[in-house]
């Protein structure tokens, strides 16, 4: 008698406890999320500069970027005296670092219509860099457009 | 018998329930970045105007001090009041939001809280006492 409440009391114990455990334990629903994919604003900003270009000389124009977004960079002309054929200058895109720019992207490019250089970037302050890196024979007037978002 | 059944239960459901519930105290941290220093150097001519791009990564406050202003490398300061000012890089230039005309010192002369977290500019520039190029040291502390 007293072995049979024994093993019932014991029972009566273990089956409190994991209903009390059972009780409390959460059960998620299965669900599946996908992180949506931001998508770049366009580059409606259009900022212009026109600056002369020394010899082996470096501009750095730096331009803000409200948002998540476009960049597009172009060399849109360079003129000057004794231009060689197929000149090209270093153009790039990156954060203002001290008195330079130190660039992230950059590609040597020749004057033209469409963007040469391009990125996606997030919102904050960015510079443009051009620089001659010894194709010039005298000063030029650089033509540049940074259109962003 | 049927009162020791009831109380072993109730000592059973309190340890189960007891065994689930969980600690939601987060521990308290209190995180402080210690500011670190760069020096801008350079040449400064009459009504000139120069500036510095920095990045503060950590929300904090921006102290810059005009340390030094002399005619030569070696030589006696010049007490000259020139301006220098904080602001963000546009275009060409700093777009200065704040700056304070002042002579060189050991204490910063310039402080501005609350600096978010982007890339900032010091600007130095001379309102009109120079009669020559200058040389200067600016020290621009950040978090």
């Amino acid at each position: 008698m007293t072995g049979m409440f024994t093993t019932r009391l014991a029972l009566a114990v273990v089956c409190a406890g994991t209903l009390s455990l059972a009780a409390c334990s959460k059960s998620s629903p299965s669900t599946t999320t996908t992180a949506a994919s931001p998508v770049p604003a366009d580059a409606t900003i259009v900022e212009n500069f026109n600056r002369s270009l020394p010899l082996m000389g470096t501009l750095n124009y730096a331009f803000n970027m409200p948002q998540y977004g476009n960049v597009n960079v172009t060399l849109s002309g360079v003129q000057g005296a004794n231009l060689p054929d197929g000149l090209t200058l270093n153009v790039g895109i990156g954060r203002p670092t001290g008195t330079t720019c130190s660039p992230s992207v950059t590609l040597a490019v020749g004057p033209g219509s469409a963007p040469q250089v391009t990125g996606v970037y997030g919102p904050g302050i960015y510079c443009v860099l051009v620089a001659d890196v010894g194709a010039l024979v005298s000063p030029v007037q650089v033509s540049v457009t940074v259109a962003h978002s | 018998m049927t009162r020791l059944i009831f109380a072993a239960l109730l000592l059973a459901v309190g340890f189960g329930t007891g065994a689930c519930s969980k600690s939601t105290t987060a521990p308290t941290t209190t995180t402080t970045v210690a500011p670190s220093s760069e020096y801008f150097s350079g040449t400064l001519s009459p009504r000139g105007t120069q500036f510095y791009s920095f990045s503060v990564a950590t929300a904090g406050t921006v102290s810059v001090t005009l340390a030094s202003a002399a005619s030569a490398r070696i030589g006696p300061a010049l007490p000259v009041q020139l301006s220098i000012g904080v602001g963000v890089p546009s275009g060409f230039d700093c777009a200065v939001s704040t700056a304070v005309n002042t002579a060189p010192g050991l204490a910063a002369q310039l402080t501005t809280s609350g600096a978010a977290s982007s890339i900032y500019c010091v600007n130095i520039s001379d309102p009109g006492v120079l009669t020559s190029d200058t040389l200067f040291v600016v020290r621009v502390s950040h978090t």
